[in-house]
């Protein structure tokens, strides 16, 4: 294992740590790898090279994935933390153990999702006259209900929640939203949106002629209109831009959202539910103008 | 502390947390190509659909009911209380002008002369997802006997009913129906299992009562993000009265009907624009029919009459094995098509119809496909045909042009043109009906046997054959509410199949011309009110007067459903329809109305959902139906249902 991987005890001044060892993660720590070309030294880890904390010079250190995130946190490792690649509510959640826990070292995150914000301007431009956006929220989604209602009115929109506990709740729960909403937003919560809830969901809400706004280009080919999100080398960009940030201030920068992001439409769906639907290019476009403005 | 932690082997992520999986991983393509619904503005033609909503509120017992709702179409119900369609007249009690799917798949019987088997579908009117009622010939995309239109009824999806569904309707005229569903999940795996009966009197004064039993199964698996099956069982048993009483030549008897059928569709979707489907179904029904018809002969005097008597044994077993491929997938960003072929196999067996106990079988070989081509983004053109080798009926090709122009969002004006067949049936090309009659002359002559023959069929038919030119018109105000179909039509019906002579024989005798206009006015102000304003005028001209009469020349529907305060649901419909006559063993109907009306009491207590609603329908004077001693008095009957 230490001939494949270089233990922490390598030169680097910078160490990314992957989740796992898949095409994904790869692409991410390579996009870091080459951004900080010149500017330092970067070794690519997986978790079980944690467990050599013995660096005293390590400047920073990256985490890819939530269980790298994790394993970075619980780890003896003194170098400020970035993680990426994962959900906010995620990052959220390592965030409050360490306040819990007292503990000073710096964390900072380039957060996966893309922001509320954003994903309701997306729905705006392909309806103009979306008013009601409809929510499911779970157990991992249920305390974004008020920066989701406060985003919603910055937008002259009007959110609508159900609440869900367990799959069997959703089919009812769908029936009583769906008549009340213009739009379903899909939200990364996977005990409501998952590959075997997923068939329910759009179904349900195909039937009643509306569009379901996905966050992935998994749900764009699974029947969702459109959806926002940002490729591995999207993020893999945007990390190396903060360690850059990070090597110059000897400082990481706050946490954030992906400034770059890619959206993907299905415009068989969109014609099917009777929305005209612009190209990629120029819709993406739209959107991009709306953020700068 | 941490090295307790890391000797596990990874960091397991805890069930129900966010993490990038949710972003990264692969989701099964639900939203097929097949399942996804062409927008009205590019459907090759007039199409009316019923979803859910409407088939609740239109206070339908059963699916027939549902036709009374389309512009252009007749219903009614024959001999034995065997429910009649029929699109633009040209039907008698064996409605086959019309092409008729579940899930994809024909319920057409080929028995006798072909006709669909409307009580034997093994369906529940809750399973039903929507129908989509194809105005129009369309035998390029259905084949043969899709000839004046397409009924395709599609179901739910199990993922869709799950839980237990209880409903029971009690009322008049002896209607009593029930419902059971149960649908659950395993893994990947959604089902449901439904289990019905239904039963009534029919007519006051016919013995024609019947029942009705089923179970149907659908069971939904993701095999991967991209595969998905489809498997569906279906078994029923009925029986109906039949025949007169006091009839000696047509006895009161009972018709014991029962059948199954078991069918695979298999979707590898390679997203919203490319599919593939594979669709294999088999089916087998069969009818016992066994009784004995008496007569008898004067002599002269002083001798009594000669006593005649026959044993018809007209028990039958049909059968029929499909299998379909179906390749939809685009041809560049503006060209997409659907292409296939299909291969089937039916028998029938018949000792009455055939005068011999084999199965008499036909072969069908299919290649069909239909070219969605944007010519300019307000131009669509549909071009499609299906060629068709029938074992007996010879090979045929049936083309569809369609041309839509669609100048803004809210208009779309459809001019169109094809050419369809309807084969004949085994028994019109085959019919050879003999009764053996034993005769008992008076005495001392010993009895004797004798053969009538009643239908002898001299075969070589070739297929009756409609050629269709029609211009639509489709008007979609959605700030209004308001949906506009409206499609004028000239069928040119030519080789009508018509049995003459005695005995009787198959021939392909008349012509007919049906010319007219209809339309269906769609309004749906708000989320509580819902409007249908229905108008069909058909003119038909024939050589023969029968078939001339066959459709009503004026036909309204208009319908009407509220809701109400406190969660009532109210609808009504009421239907003037023309003077008319149905073909075969029928006489001309005068003109009459009908008023239904349907009140509903939707509830929730606690786990438990329910409707509770009660249905009166022809609430004005009675009226004939199909023949007219066939009296259609009021209705009444409540239904309960539950959902938990």
């Amino acid at each position: 294992m230490a001939m494949a991987w270089p233990a922490l005890a390598g030169a680097g001044e910078v160490a990314v740590v992957m989740s796992e060892d898949t095409a994904v993660y790869r692409a991410v720590a390579e996009t870091i790898q080459s951004q900080l070309e010149g500017a330092a030294a970067v070794d690519i880890v997986d978790i079980p090279a944690l467990r050599n904390p013995k660096r005293k010079d390590l400047r920073f250190l990256v985490a890819i994935g939530s269980q790298a995130a994790r394993a970075a946190a619980a780890s003896s490792i003194e170098a400020p933390l970035l993680v990426t690649l994962l959900p906010r509510s995620a990052f959220d959640r390592l965030a409050a153990e360490r306040r819990r826990a007292a503990d000073p070292r710096p964390l900072s995150a380039l957060y996966l999702d893309q922001p509320i914000g954003r994903q309701l301007d997306l729905i705006r431009l392909t309806m103009p006259n979306a008013r009601r956006i409809g929510v499911l929220l779970g157990p991992e989604s249920d305390n974004l209900l008020i920066p989701l209602q406060k985003a919603a009115q910055e937008k002259q929109m009007h959110l609508v929640a159900q609440r869900v506990g367990r799959d069997s709740e959703i089919a009812p729960a769908l029936q009583k939203l769906l008549p009340e909403i213009d739009a379903l937003l899909a939200l990364p919560d996977p005990s409501v949106f998952n590959a075997s809830t997923i068939q329910l969901i759009l179904l349900a809400t195909y039937r009643q002629q509306l569009p379901l706004f996905g966050f992935s280009a998994a749900y764009v080919r699974a029947g969702a209109i459109a959806s926002l999100h940002a490729t591995p080398e999207q993020i893999g960009n945007q990390a190396g831009d903060m360690l850059r940030t990070g090597l110059a201030r000897s400082q990481l920068p706050p946490s954030r959202y992906s400034g770059q992001y890619t959206l993907a439409t299905n415009p068989h769906v969109a014609h099917s539910l009777g929305i005209p639907l612009e190209g990629e290019p120029a819709l993406m476009q739209r959107l991009q103008q709306l953020e700068v403005r | 502390m941490s090295l307790a932690l890391f000797s596990a082997p990874s960091v397991a992520q805890p069930s129900g947390e966010a993490s990038e999986r949710d972003f990264l991983d692969e989701l099964p393509v639900v939203l097929s190509a097949s399942r996804l619904v062409q927008p009205l503005a590019d459907a090759p033609g007039a199409v009316t659909i019923i979803d859910r909503d409407m088939i609740k509120a239109s206070g339908a017992r059963e699916i027939v009911d549902l036709f009374r709702l389309v512009p252009g179409f007749q219903v009614g119900m024959a001999y034995g209380s065997t429910p009649v369609v029929a699109y633009h007249g040209l039907a008698d009690e064996y409605s086959r002008h019309m092409q008729v799917l579940v899930d994809g798949r024909s319920v057409y019987s080929p028995y006798f002369l072909g006709s669909i088997t409307w009580n034997n579908l093994r369906l529940s009117l809750d399973d039903i997802e929507r129908i989509e009622v194809l105005r129009g010939s369309n035998s390029a995309a259905y084949g043969a006997n899709a000839f004046m239109g397409v009924i395709n009824i599609i179901t739910r999806h199990p993922s869709q009913s799950q839980g237990t569904y209880l409903s029971a309707t009690q009322g008049s005229q002896g209607i009593s129906d029930q419902v059971l569903r149960y649908g659950g999940s395993q893994g990947d795996l959604h089902y449901r299992i439904t289990a019905g009966r239904r039963s009534d009197n029919g007519f006051a004064n016919f013995h024609d009562s019947r029942q009705a039993g089923y179970v149907a199964f659908r069971g939904d698996m993701r095999l991967t993000a991209r595969d998905e099956l489809q498997l569906q069982f279906g078994a029923n048993r009925n029986s109906a009265g039949a025949g007169f009483a006091g009839s000696s030549g047509d006895p009161e008897r009972t018709l014991n009907e029962k059948g199954y059928f078991a069918q695979a569709v298999w979707r590898r979707s390679f997203g919203p624009d490319e599919e593939f489907m594979l669709n294999a179904y088999h089916m087998e029904d069969e009818g016992s029919e066994n009784y004995m018809v008496r007569g008898s002969i004067n002599n002269p005097f002083p001798f009594p009459p000669t006593l005649l008597s026959a044993v018809v044994d007209a028990d039958r077993r049909t059968k029929r094995t499909h299998l379909e491929l179906q390749h939809i997938f685009r041809l560049n960003p503006a060209a997409r098509v659907v292409w296939g072929f299909e291969q089937r196999h039916e028998s029938v067996a018949s000792r009455l119809m055939f005068d011999t106990p084999e199965p008499q079988t036909t072969n069908l070989s299919r290649l069909f496909g239909n070219l969605e081509w944007r010519l300019a983004p307000q131009w669509l053109l549909n071009a499609g045909a299906m060629l068709e080798k029938h074992s007996f009926a010879g090979t045929d090709l049936a083309p569809r042009l369609m041309l839509n122009f669609q100048p803004s969002p809210e208009h779309t004006i459809r001019a169109g043109m094809s050419t369809a067949y309807r084969n004949p049936s085994l028994a019109e090309e085959r019919a050879r009906v003999r009764y053996y009659i034993t005769a008992i002359p008076p005495a001392p002559f010993p009895p004797l046997q004798l053969v009538q023959t009643s239908y002898n069929a001299s075969g070589g038919l070739q297929p009756e054959r409609i050629r269709t030119g029609e211009l639509s018109y489709l008007g979609e105000f959605r700030n209004l509410g308001l949906t506009v179909d409206a499609r004028a039509f000239h069928e040119n019906v030519s080789r009508i199949i018509d049995k003459t002579g005695s005995p009787a024989d198959f021939l392909n005798r008349h012509r007919a011309m049906v010319r007219g206009l209809e339309y269906q006015l769609r309004w749906k102000p708000t989320h509580d009110t819902l409007v249908l304003l229905n108008h069909a005028r058909t003119r038909i001209t024939s050589d023969d007067e029968r078939i001339a009469e066959s459709s009503p020349q004026r036909a309204t529907t208009l319908f009407l459903s509220q809701a109400l305060p406190g969660g009532w649901q109210l609808s009504m419909t009421h239907h003037w329809i023309g003077q008319m006559r149905w073909l075969g063993w029928s006489n001309p109907l005068p003109w009459h109305r009908r008023l239904d009306l349907r009140l509903a009491y939707p509830f929730r207590s606690g786990p438990f959902k329910g409707e509770a609603a009660i249905v009166t329908q022809n609430l004005t004077a009675p009226y004939s139906e199909f023949r007219t001693d066939y009296i259609f008095e009021r209705r009444n009957f409540a239904t309960l249902s539950l959902e938990f």
